[in-house]
């Protein structure tokens, strides 16, 4: 990726909306992903959430489904 | 901060749909599960028999209603023991849920008793927070919303290894379980939310 992707303009979401989103989609409707390191995961990280620490994203991008709504916290 | 450079990296490797959460999981009202990391989970799931998946539901199962058993004999309000008592029979279907789910597709000789052993993998599971063993030793020298806190965060674990083993099964039948069971403690979850924000 470039330097200029993280002036891209990035939507976010409130987190009870975040909530709707998951009750909408279902589960496995959405890549639900926990961008923190392990032991902050570790001490606590939502239902179903996939631990990828930020450093690690570029390379397990093929884990993911593009289709999918994606929520990083 | 660090979701937001995560969105952008999503978004410039063409996710079409890409939020970051506002104010991270600070700003999340409900549970959140404890655990070890996705990898070593995800890891220990795939490598994992269905027969020991069946063991580490059922074993959660049993710490639920260990610990809900516990919860409805000390409650102070009949509020609290009416909904505690509600939950030891919903674990107690569970549990049934699981072992017929095992009679069926994958029979073994000897019971789940003897598969999980003491101390049971819920201690392990819960390794980031208390197992429930403990804290039902510590029980009387909790208040009512500590014993909710610790039920929303048990639950939350619950449905976020149900999702999990719901992914990971090769089975459709088990598939499905996990995740109605998944579904269900979902459910517990809202109801202990309900019980926290009117209080009792």
């Amino acid at each position: 990726m470039s330097l200029f992707d993280y002036l891209k303009p990035v939507e976010t979401m409130a987190s009870p909306d975040v909530k709707r989103l998951l009750d909408e989609k279902g589960p496995d409707g959405v890549n639900l992903i926990d961008v923190r390191q392990p032991r902050e995961y570790e001490s606590g990280h939502l239902a179903g959430a996939e631990l990828i620490p930020v450093a690690e994203l570029q390379d397990r991008l093929r884990d993911l489904d593009k289709s999918k709504p994606t929520v990083a916290y | 901060m660090r979701s937001r450079a995560a969105a952008a990296v999503l978004k410039g490797a063409g996710f079409r749909e890409v939020y970051s959460m506002e104010g991270g999981i600070d700003a999340w009202h409900g549970g959140v599960a404890l655990g070890s990391p996705d990898r070593s989970v995800a890891y220990f799931l795939e490598a994992a028999s269905l027969d020991h998946m069946l063991a580490l539901a059922w074993s959660m199962e049993e710490g639920a209603l260990r610990f809900y058993s516990a919860a409805a004999e000390k409650s102070t309000t009949p509020e609290a023991e009416t909904l505690f008592q509600q939950l030891v029979t919903a674990e107690i279907h569970h549990k049934a849920s699981v072992e017929k789910l095992r009679e069926r597709l994958a029979p073994g000789e000897s019971s789940f008793d003897e598969l999980v052993g003491e101390p049971n993998l819920v201690g392990n599971i819960m390794e980031g927070g208390f197992s429930t063993e403990e804290i039902i030793k510590r029980y009387a020298a909790l208040d009512p919303e500590d014993v909710l806190a610790f039920a929303m965060a048990m639950e939350t674990t619950s449905f976020d290894l149900y999702l999990r083993l719901g992914r990971t099964v090769k089975e459709d039948e088990a598939t499905r379980a996990f995740q109605s069971l998944a579904h269900e403690e979902r459910k517990h979850l809202d109801r202990l939310a309900q019980a926290m924000d009117q209080g009792f």
